[in-house]
């Protein structure tokens, strides 16, 4: 991988939450990279930390949280140095989000279509530069892959001309609507535009949401447990259409799950977190080829394998650890199988023992 | 093996009303014609996308919902149809455990309470002492202390309150017990040890299981037998490997397809079945699933294909049988005189 | 057997421990609450001890009249009009129409106002959550109906109601008390309904269904007498053919009265068992509430002039006294309407902070 195609590289983050009963050690010290236009999924079990990651990039964190190290590097840029208006600003024109529940994150109250518009008229420029290339190419309308391909040009286009309407930003908005919809495969795009969220069902609903995410042009696509929600037919419709855009757009994209059958289909790279630390990362292949973190092992184990039928699964003893006492060192070595005196004295740094394949874990 | 359980014909309908004066415009057919049996020790699992109505029939079966119509046949018992009170002693044979651990336990009462109210119930313990005796015992086999035992709910992990769900099961001694995606609300490795601890049951209290859920491999790992549910009726009944390696109904070839496996080397085909899970409300005339059937035809959008036994133990509703790999409809299904059903 | 109690007790302990320091803890961030609490708990204590702090004897006559509306605490000026009395004793708030000290008169009051407010709050509570909770968990008809009376009693003007109580029935504390009482009680019908409504839907009240909590013993020993009964008299006259045919009506209709007996024993027991008791904590919250606002509404109809008797220690009633001496004698009304401000705004504050503290699931 070219460091010139590293688009976001978290480094040693420290994240604490402050409660009543002290501070939960949300994260430990999470690290990994992401490159361009690559799927790497954060997998890991409820409490360790991969929704409270994605986060922090975007920071939209509660009030009690409190970042206590690291450093996040978006295009050389460390995120955390940044004003509140700043990432504001990022979070309109770089990031996008899609979370798990689309029903509590759509507005029941405005079509479709006011929502999606809304998107893209978050920033008029934009617009103004499309409607002006349009003019000037004298096409009919410019698609939503045109649209992407401006990304970044937009200022030499303005320059040349002046006015341009509201009127026709509108309509541009409008015509950039349906095409990303058609985008995301929604049938009958003008149609979908006129209803509400509770008229479409939960999978056209995600659809609706990762074209609104779309609709930002980001660089950075974050999608938490985007399909946890869905029936199993609808989630292999979705992640086809993830890996269909993965080719299309030019986002890197952060694929937040619990699955790890998910992660299987659809990332490049695999990052197993546990209890608020980066355990293992590798290509996906690589990790189910030669898991070498325990408890990556162990999780496999746990999980019902279709394709491989056992007669009883292998479960890990104990529980999640509480994370305002959580185990010295490693927090996993309660419940290692391999746990040897130095577990817990201090956290394993993370070695590469093979090429690409990063593990926190002292048997190496 | 003795057959525990018998649903015959099952249908469950809601009413829709609306207008000032509450009419009936329509039915919500959520059952809407089901037949299979389990037999005692074995267990049975029943899936499908939301909407196809398991989790009403398993309401259904234990009467939790009145039936609109059928017979369930419990130990030869007809409970759709048995009196209320006649039904309080069979209630404690037949038991349910819920799919949400946060909700399923009420707030306000502590393990001792809920297990010795349980065991009250059904005279399975005379005084309050026999029966926090008995709690305790539970509590050992379900894999909890008896510190746990004057705690309330909202002090325990979810994996921790599905055990005490299923202590309070226990305790009034059933032979079936219904389960509604008892662990999807739970972690992975969490949901390991349940299901570990449900299998140590059935097979130490020789118990029948009704296991429903959508997580396809979670029921594989479960199941004798698999039943697949579609829009209010079974569209396939079989062995559980017989529904995963050699399905024969168009809906289950596309469920299965569309379980993602964790093994990246594994190539699966893209299959992707178009179109949304239906509503109850508009059922399609003919076969149910024939709007979103790659291979369907005329006859499909007429005629409705019953329940049939094509081979020993496999129960297909389709009037095709069709082979997957090259998507070819090979013949038509001749039903013969007498049409039989699961 | 005993050591095993002991440590699970123990255990007990320890969590009802933490739990109560929780609650200290949520009660002392805000301080507004606190004061509400403490303020509400000296007025208690001072309405129980009233009548040792000051001799009610003193309420009755013989009465001063030569110092009626007058004043002689040095500290405040009332300015010109107001007449100084030239005695001896002291009055620290000054005296009534009756030339008692209004101080004493206030303090022998406030036990009779919240005593009154009391029963008329616990009162109307008891009756409207009782219809609230059977017409929620019924529906249907039974909702409709009982929310349709409810209606038509919350549409009573409650002054006016009052009105016709004391002319039809005399002008007594009780029909007074009768009278708020009937204006109050729609109000908590409406509220626990609609937690009734959404509480029984939730999952724990169909586990206790399929339990089968709730069959009552009584019930099947009585089903046993009489059917032993009934075979014992059948067998008796066994040549009577009637006999047997009253044997069979009276086994069916004592199958259909058990029947619905038996569901309704079940509903019932859930219903104020279960459900009850989960959903009731906003309205306790709205009990402490309405308290105030019912002090406020009795002492109004007393100061409009529904007292039984003019020389009535009545918070109300005093202010009444003082209306026609605004300007020579403004202590008469300010200090009695200044308490029952103090003493309504004591439970509100405090109804505010118990809504955090009571509910456990909120408090996570």
């Amino acid at each position: 991988m070219n460091q010139k195609d590293l688009v976001l590289e978290v480094n040693d983050l420290r994240l604490d939450f402050n409660t009543y009963r002290g501070a939960v050690k949300a994260l430990n010290s999470v690290s990994f990279k992401l490159y361009k236009q690559e799927i790497l999924s954060l997998v890991g079990e409820s409490g360790c930390g991969k929704s409270v990651t994605a986060l922090t990039i975007i920071n939209l964190l509660p009030e009690n949280a409190q970042v206590i190290g690291g450093e996040i590097l978006f295009k050389r840029e460390n995120l955390l140095k940044k004003s509140t208006e700043d990432l504001r600003l990022m979070r309109a024109g770089e990031f996008a989000t899609v979370f798990q529940d689309p029903m509590t994150f759509l507005n029941p109250v405005l079509t479709i279509g006011t929502q999606l518009e809304e998107a893209f008229m978050i920033e008029t420029k934009p617009l103004k530069a499309a409607v002006i290339a349009q003019k000037s190419e004298g096409k009919n309308n410019i698609s939503y892959s045109d649209f992407l391909a401006m990304k970044g040009k937009e200022d030499a286009i303005l320059s040349k001309e002046s006015q341009v309407s509201g009127r026709e930003t509108k309509k541009m908005a409008k015509n950039l609507c349906v095409d990303v919809l058609r985008l995301v495969k929604l049938p009958d795009p003008e149609r979908i535009l006129r209803q509400y969220p509770f008229e479409l069902s939960g999978g056209m609903r995600q659809r609706a949401m990762i074209a609104m995410a779309l609709a930002r042009r980001p660089s950075l696509f974050i999608a938490d447990e985007i399909t946890t929600a869905l029936d199993v037919t609808i989630q292999a419709q979705i992640l086809h259409l993830m890996r269909e855009l993965r080719d299309t757009i030019d986002a890197s994209t952060l694929m937040i799950t619990h699955d790890l059958a998910v992660a299987a289909e659809i990332a490049d790279r695999i990052a197993v977190m546990y209890a608020g630390n980066v355990v293992e990362l590798a290509d996906t292949r690589e990790v189910f080829r030669k898991p070498l973190h325990p408890y990556t092992q162990l999780l496999m184990k746990a999980i019902p394998n279709v394709a491989a039928p056992v007669e009883r699964l292998e479960s890990m003893p104990g529980m999640v650890p509480d994370l305002i006492n959580p185990p010295p060192g490693c927090r996993f070595h309660p419940r290692c199988p391999y746990a040897m005196d130095i577990c817990p004295t201090k956290f394993p740094e993370t070695t590469e023992p093979f090429k690409e394949h990063e593990v926190a874990c002292y048997l190496y | 093996m003795d057959e525990i359980l018998a649903v015959k014909d099952l249908k469950t309908w809601f009413p829709i009303k609306s207008g000032i004066l509450q009419r009936t415009v329509g039915h919500v057919k959520a059952v809407d014609g089901v037949n299979f049996s389990v037999d005692q020790g074995e267990t049975f699992g029943l899936v499908g996308e939301s909407g196809s109505g398991k989790t009403t029939v398993a309401r259904s079966i234990l009467r939790l919902v009145e039936p609109t119509g059928g017979d369930v046949f419990f130990e030869g018992v007809n409970v759709a149809k048995a009196k209320k009170r006649d039904l309080l002693k069979l209630r404690h044979r037949m038991q349910i455990i819920f799919q949400d651990p946060y909700a399923s336990l009420d707030p306000r009462q502590t393990v001792n309470s809920m297990l010795s109210e349980a065991m009250r119930v059904h005279g399975m313990a005379a005084n309050r002492r026999e029966a926090r005796g008995k709690a305790l015992q539970l509590l050992e086999v379900v894999g909890l202390s008896e510190e746990h035992l004057y705690r309330f709910p909202h002090e325990f992990s979810g994996g921790q309150r599905q055990r005490i769900a299923v202590a309070r099961v226990l305790a009034v001694n059933p032979e079936f017990i219904v389960l509604d995606e008892p662990t999807s609300f739970l972690d992975v490795s969490v949901q390991a040890q349940i299901l570990n601890l449900l299998k140590d049951l059935q097979k130490n209290l020789n118990l029948t299981y009704l296991f429903i859920t959508h997580n396809l491999a979670v029921v594989h790992h479960m199941s004798d037998r698999v039943g697949v549910m579609y829009l209010g009726i079974l569209v396939e009944v079989a062995a559980k490997n017989e529904i995963y390696d050699a399905p024969r109904h168009p809906y289950t070839f596309h469920l299965m397809a569309a379980i993602p496996v964790p093994d990246p080397e594994v190539q699966k085909k893209e299959v992707l079945l178009p179109g949304d899970v239906p509503s109850p409300v508009n059922v399609p005339s003919g076969c149910r699933f024939h709007p979103r059937c790659p291979y369907m035809t005329e006859r499909c959008k007429r005629e409705v294909p019953p329940l049939f036994e094509r081979t020993k133990g496999h129960f297909t509703a389709c009037h095709y049988a069709i082979d997957f790999k090259s998507g070819v409809r090979e013949y038509e299904i001749d039903y013969g005189v007498a049409a039989v059903k699961g | 057997m005993k050591r095993m109690n002991v440590s699970a007790r123990k255990g007990e302990l320890e969590a009802r421990l933490a739990d109560f320091k929780y609650t200290l803890h949520l009660l002392r961030r805000n301080p507004l609450v606190l004061s509400g609490f403490m303020m509400a708990i000296f007025f208690t204590v001072l309405a129980l001890t009233a009548n040792t702090v000051v001799d009610p004897a003193t309420a009755g006559p013989p009465f001063h009249f030569e110092r009626s509306y007058m004043w002689n605490n040095p500290y405040i000026n009332w300015g010109p009009l107001a007449a100084i009395y030239p005695g001896p004793e002291s009055f620290v708030l000054g005296t009534d129409g009756y030339g008692r000290d209004l101080f004493k008169m206030i303090i022998l009051a406030i036990p009779l106002d919240m005593y009154i407010a009391l029963i008329i709050v616990v009162g109307s509570a008891s009756f409207g959550i009782t219809l609230g909770a059977l017409a929620g968990y019924a529906g249907g008809k039974i909702d409709e109906l009982t929310m349709r009376i409810t209606d038509i009693f919350l549409a009573f003007p409650g002054l006016i109601l009052a009105l016709v109580f004391a002319a039809m029935f005399g002008r007594t504390i009780n029909n007074l008390m009768i009278a708020v009482l009937l204006v109050s009680w729609p109000g908590y019908v409406r509220l626990m309904r609609g937690q009734i409504l959404s509480e029984k839907e939730k999952a724990y009240v169909e586990a206790l269904r399929a339990l089968g909590t709730g069959y009552p013993k009584t019930l099947g020993i009585i089903q046993i007498l009489l059917n032993t009964f009934l075979d014992k008299l059948v067998i008796f006259g066994r040549h009577l053919r009637i006999l047997l045919k009253l044997q069979y009506i009276v086994n069916k209709v004592v199958g259909i009265v058990f029947d619905t007996l038996v569901t309704l024993w079940m509903h019932l027991r859930i219903l104020f068992r279960h459900i009850l008791p989960n959903s009731i904590y906003p309205l306790l919250v709205q009990m402490t509430l309405d308290y105030g606002g019912v002090i406020l509404t009795f002492s109004a109809l007393m100061f409009l002039g529904f007292s039984p008797s003019p020389a009535l220690p009545e918070l109300g009633n005093l202010a009444s006294d003082g209306y026609g001496h605004i300007f020579d004698a403004p202590w008469l009304i300010l200090f009695p309407g200044l308490t029952i401000l103090v003493i309504a705004l004591a439970f509100n504050l405090m109804g505010d902070g118990l809504r955090d503290v009571l509910d456990p699931r909120l408090r996570r």
